[in-house]
């Protein structure tokens, strides 16, 4: 061994069993013995191939293999993604302005061509929390990316060819800023958003995106264009009481929809002049919705039958809310008694037993003529009951 | 037909008359034959997919000449398992998961496939799964070797591995510099 203080420093004991148990041990060279025909295993594969073995690796598992031979230092210099997670970098013995340098010199050293990457951006930039432009260092191989808890640069060019998944986790984004990171990841499947920005209006046009996940303000929220989208989920009750749909010919799920701005009017001088959730206005009819969850604290009867018409197909419902307004006895109203409601699930969440819950599941029960389970939650157990 | 899980066949004792079977027959570089289930072959493997599609399979044994029995074997039984396995949970899943790279874990069964292999038997498998273009089992399989190299020292690694340190001394220090972030708290 040429550099035993290398070595010395990576002195964990060998794995007894974990790794040899399906594992043939290779015919030992003889002490002393040069092998000649070195690498013999991986200089088979091609190159590309033991840059996916890497890829694997931890981060730092990974740079070190350059030190294994110089077909190593060659292939982790090779454009293959390899992985950073700040976990994986732990220096216990460092305070953080140590750590925000050596995470520098990680982003500036050689092993570029990143898979995943993850660090606490107080290790990029002590003392600020604006994302530093080498994060995006990354963008050509990036496939998934989390930013949190940081200032997203404005007007900076932003593309993520390869970007399928998309966190951007309690982060100050402008509109313009948000819509062009959309535009900028020509492949994202999953987006997650959340953070205290307040928006007026967000407008979702991707080809590409499955899953849409909210955690934000916002005043409205357009679905103008997005042919691949199945799911849309509004975590937590912050967000958009305005949505609309222009297309999404997928969209299988919906939930939550809240009426945010509920328990503020409710503080408003005349809170008997409680406005109704005008919460969903559709272009037309959607067919392809399967689940919704909604909740809404006082619902009238015309936002359900709005619902109920707007979503025709719907076959699991998800529903919370305090007091129910309209026709004494619901189920009795003509217009509900005409919808063709084919539910076959309804879930009533935070379940008391008061008269409009009552109310509302006594509706299901005998306008759903496809009702199997009627399911009530309340708030630490389940009780269900099925219906057919 | 029934199909071959992996038992190779004299190539003699082989009369292939139906002209639509739903399976294709492959030959090893040491002329054994197997057979698939063709719409696995053409699910997980691109080259194999290719070549059904242009037509270019041999019903008497399609060549495969980089390819060793032993390793043609394993390929052959991965696709078996594979067109008979349920997917898991997981794979089905349509939970977001905002953590989890796009690569999916190995499935139970998979793990246990590559952890019965000796060394050159997986190492073989992985060439195999790189000349057809099987991206799953190429992952799997490279996700098996990563696992063997994780935590391990360079020289541990060297060791199982089989790979002789040819840099220099100097070399060595450049590198052990450069990387220090790497090699700090073992």
């Amino acid at each position: 061994m040429d550099s035993p203080h290398v070595e010395s420093t990576t002195s964990e004991p060998p794995e007894e069993g974990s790794q040899a148990a399906g594992v043939r041990e290779e015919e030992p060279a003889a002490p002393g013995v040069v092998v000649d025909d070195d690498d013999l295993i991986m200089s088979h594969l091609p190159i590309d191939v033991v840059a996916r073995i890497i890829s694997f690796l931890p981060y730092r598992d990974a740079a070190r293999t350059q030190i294994l031979s110089s077909r190593w230092r060659h292939v982790t210099s090779h454009p293959a993604p390899l992985s950073l997670d700040h976990r994986d970098l732990a220096w216990p013995r460092y305070d953080d302005h140590d750590v925000a340098a050596r995470t520098t010199g990680i982003l500036a050293s050689r092993t570029v061509p990143t898979r995943r990457f993850s660090t606490h951006v107080v290790h990029l930039h002590r003392h600020g929390r604006r994302l530093p432009p080498s994060a995006l260092r990354f963008s050509a191989t990036l496939r998934l990316a989390t930013f949190a808890k940081c200032q997203f640069p404005e007007g900076k060019p932003f593309f993520f060819p390869e970007l399928r998944q998309l966190g951007l986790e309690d982060v100050v984004i402008s509109e313009e800023s948000l819509h062009g990171v959309m535009a900028g990841c020509p492949v994202l499947e999953s987006l997650l958003l959340t953070g205290r920005s307040r928006f007026e209006c967000i407008r979702i046009n991707s080809r590409s995106i499955v899953s849409l996940a909210l955690r934000v303000y916002t005043d409205e929220l357009v679905i103008e264009d997005a042919p691949l989208l199945e799911r849309l989920l509004q975590v937590e009750s912050r967000v958009a009481t305005n949505l609309s749909v222009v297309s999404a010919p997928k969209l299988e799920t919906v939930g939550c929809l809240c009426d945010l701005d509920f328990y503020s009017k409710l503080l408003a001088p005349e809170p008997t002049v409680l406005q109704e959730l005008s919460a969903v206005s559709f272009g037309k009819v959607v067919r392809s919705v399967k689940i919704l969850a909604i909740n809404i604290p006082s619902l009238s009867i015309g936002v359900l039958v709005d619902l109920m018409r707007c979503f025709p197909c719907l076959e699991t419902l998800y529903i919370q809310t305090d007091k129910v307004t309209g026709h004494k006895n619901l189920w009795q109203d003509d217009v509900i008694k005409s919808l063709d409601i084919r539910l076959k699930t309804v879930v009533v969440r935070k379940y008391q037993g008061t008269t409009s819950q009552i109310n509302l599941a006594t509706l299901f029960v005998l306008n759903a003529k496809m009702l199997e389970l009627m399911c009530t939650k309340e708030p630490n157990k389940i009780t269900s009951s099925a219906n057919k | 037909m029934e199909v071959d899980k992996g038992k190779g066949e004299a190539e003699e004792t082989r009369k292939v008359a139906e002209a639509d079977r739903d399976t294709v027959t492959l030959k090893s570089s040491d002329g054994k034959l197997f057979e698939v289930s063709k719409e696995a072959a053409a699910r997980l493997s691109t080259v194999l997919a290719g070549m059904i599609a242009g037509g270019s399979i041999d019903d008497n044994g399609t060549d495969l000449k980089q390819i060793g029995s032993e390793a043609l074997e394993n390929v052959v039984d991965y696709c078996n398992k594979h067109a008979n396995s349920i997917p898991s949970a997981a794979l089905i899943s349509s939970s977001i998961s905002f953590n989890t790279a796009p690569f999916k874990e190995p499935e139970e069964w998979e793990r246990k496939f590559v952890d019965r292999l000796s060394h050159d038997a997986l190492f073989d498998l992985v060439e195999a799964a790189n000349f057809l273009g099987m991206e799953r089992l190429l992952d799997v399989t490279c996700h098996k070797i990563s696992e063997m190299m994780k935590g391990k020292s360079p020289d541990q690694i060297r060791e199982v591995f089989n790979i002789k340190n040819d840099y220099t001394k100097e070399e060595l220090e450049e590198i052990r510099q450069e990387l220090a972030w790497a090699f700090y708290d073992d």
